[in-house]
């Protein structure tokens, strides 16, 4: 019988495309609210328009909306194409992306009118929380409904991770948004005081560590040896990695709140943590890495994979930072400033945003039925505005942050502190201005990226998109579950 | 934390780091090495002018 099945992209590609739209959104948000920190005028003195109501908007729009939508996008390719299989559930996976998307849109909508739970990364109130839920474990159940149809007996490592970001983003979503709802708009979280505090950051540092690590290491394990068209340079160190990452990540949150009132040992607990997490993350950037080797003129032409190599770089740089900032010294120094806002920044436009353009320039063409994206020359010319933004960005809050560090400890002979607080912010205006031009920078290859991902897809309807055939391999002995027959 | 938990979390400890070993020697069984090179080279078979 002849093979007439071939993958759902129709779903990828609608998430590509919310991935592109939010992307810009997200990143203007964040563009807007960083020049309100060079001038301040420009709230207008709208409540709505403040830095406090958008700022969530910002961060909501690019974790969220633009990151979930591409590990959304992404997982429902890779687990096809690792599986040698149709994506299961079709009208939920529809489903799932109808419903991202008004969780998005209520989400950013309801933040600047005041609606929120005031719990960073996890703002939206419980109405939206219950759709989030509802939503989540749809994305779950036909992510692992398409495992248990694949024709390839063993699970590929990406769909490891992606799995791992959905169990744990699911655990950590229900639990921090236990509430009682006094209101449609308007509830209080059953946890008070230290345990509140504990809770928040137990939840805000493993969203890191799944939504924005986990997530973005499958996306990592699948298109760099695609792109790189070399095989994974060790697939033992991925498998010994993934343990390592989700059996130490979980107990790294209390770093968030060193020198506070909780218990001095969880916050060494925390602070220990964070240090062996240096061995996933190292070993992860370097499987990435080395997947290059033999294959490092690819980067000079490609640059998708161009985006993919300084991903890795930063990743590995992220997390050094990251590890190094939760040592009690030097956090004595960093918290606080804006030291912590370059540390995200690196993590956030460096490693998640590197890969998932990286990995959405490989994809979308495959997706789209199209030998290449539209505009190579538009894709350098995203990745120098990207990788320029993203050094301005950085580079100017390091130095800012630590400006303000060394500022706010300084003390006379007395123990009088030397500098008044306003001193600090004049002396770091310079550098919220360098980093309002990053940001810029950082928007304008997004805007790029949105062009040439449109022309790409005009390109494809022109053309009519081809659907993919499933690749039907030949059973292995004692294969579980055995081989379904093709259908379309 | 009392003297009973701290000897708790050290056996608990002792237990996590056996087995981290345990899977790196299970990782590293030559009986895995065809299959895991196999696997290695699973995305590269997403290429190709579709078109």
């Amino acid at each position: 019988m002849p093979n007439t099945e071939t993958y759902n992209d129709r779903i990828v590609r609608l998430f590509l495309l919310a991935a592109a739209v939010w992307g810009v959104i997200g990143m203007s948000v964040g563009v807007f609210v960083a020049a309100q920190l060079a001038w301040p005028a420009l709230n207008f003195d709208t409540p709505w328009l403040t830095f406090s109501r958008l700022r969530p908007d910002h961060t909501f729009g690019v974790i969220f909306a633009f990151g979930g939508s591409a590990l959304m996008g992404t997982c429902y390719y890779v687990v096809q194409r690792t599986g040698h299989t149709r994506l299961a559930l079709p009208g939920l996976a529809t489903f799932t992306f109808w419903g991202w998307q008004l969780i998005c849109v209520l989400a950013m909508a309801t933040m600047p009118l005041g609606i929120t739970q005031s719990k960073e990364y996890a703002e939206p109130e419980w109405l939206i929380d219950l759709l989030i839920a509802a939503v989540w474990v749809s994305f779950g159940t036909v992510f692992f409904a398409t495992l248990a149809r694949r024709r390839i007996k063993h699970i590929y490592v990406a769909n490891w991770y992606y799995g791992a970001f959905i169990i744990a983003v699911a655990l950590l979503h229900i639990v921090n948004n236990i509430v009682l709802p006094v209101s449609l708009t308007k509830s209080y979280p059953v946890y008070s005081g230290t345990v509140d505090a504990m809770v928040q950051w137990w939840y805000g540092h493993n969203a890191v560590a799944f939504f924005l690590t986990a997530g973005f290491l499958g996306m990592m394990y699948y298109f760099v040896p695609r792109q790189a068209q070399q095989p994974l340079w060790s697939y033992r160190f991925s498998i010994v990695n993934f343990w390592a990452l989700i059996s130490v990540y979980m107990w790294a949150g209390s770093h968030h709140l060193l020198y506070t009132a909780l218990p001095d040992w969880v916050q060494s607990v925390g602070m220990a943590f964070s240090i062996l997490l240096l061995m996933p993350s190292w070993g992860s950037a370097a499987n990435g890495l080395l997947t290059f080797n033999g294959a490092w003129k690819r980067v000079a032409t490609d640059p998708a994979a161009k985006f993919m190599v300084l991903a890795l770089v930063f990743y590995a740089a992220s997390t050094t930072e990251g590890s190094t900032m939760a040592v009690k010294t030097v956090n004595s120094l960093s918290h606080y400033t804006d030291w912590t806002v370059a540390h995200v920044h690196s993590g956030a436009i460096g490693w998640v945003a590197m890969i998932t353009i990286g990995s959405l320039y490989a994809m979308a063409p495959r997706a789209l039925g199209r030998p290449a994206m539209h505009s190579k020359r538009s894709m350098e010319l995203h990745f120098w505005m990207h990788t320029a933004g993203l050094i301005l960005y950085v580079a100017s809050m390091w130095t800012a942050g630590v400006t303000e560090g060394l500022m706010w400890r300084a003390t006379d002979l007395n123990g009088a502190l030397i500098y008044p607080f306003i001193d600090s912010l004049i002396a770091i205006r310079p550098f919220y201005l360098i980093r309002f031009l990053g940001g810029v920078l950082i928007v304008g290859g997004m805007v790029v990226m949105a062009w040439n991902l449109w022309h790409t897809a005009a390109d494809a309807r022109a053309r009519l998109i081809k659907p993919i055939p499933v690749p039907i391999p030949e059973p292995e002995p004692h294969q579980v579950p055995a081989p379904v027959p093709a259908r379309a | 934390m009392n003297g009973v938990w701290i000897q708790v979390a050290g056996i608990v400890t002792v237990m996590l780091m056996l087995m981290f070993v345990a899977i790196w020697v299970w990782v590293w069984h030559s009986g895995h090495k065809t299959k895991y090179d196999r696997l290695a080279r699973l995305p590269m078979a997403d290429s190709g002018d579709p078109s």
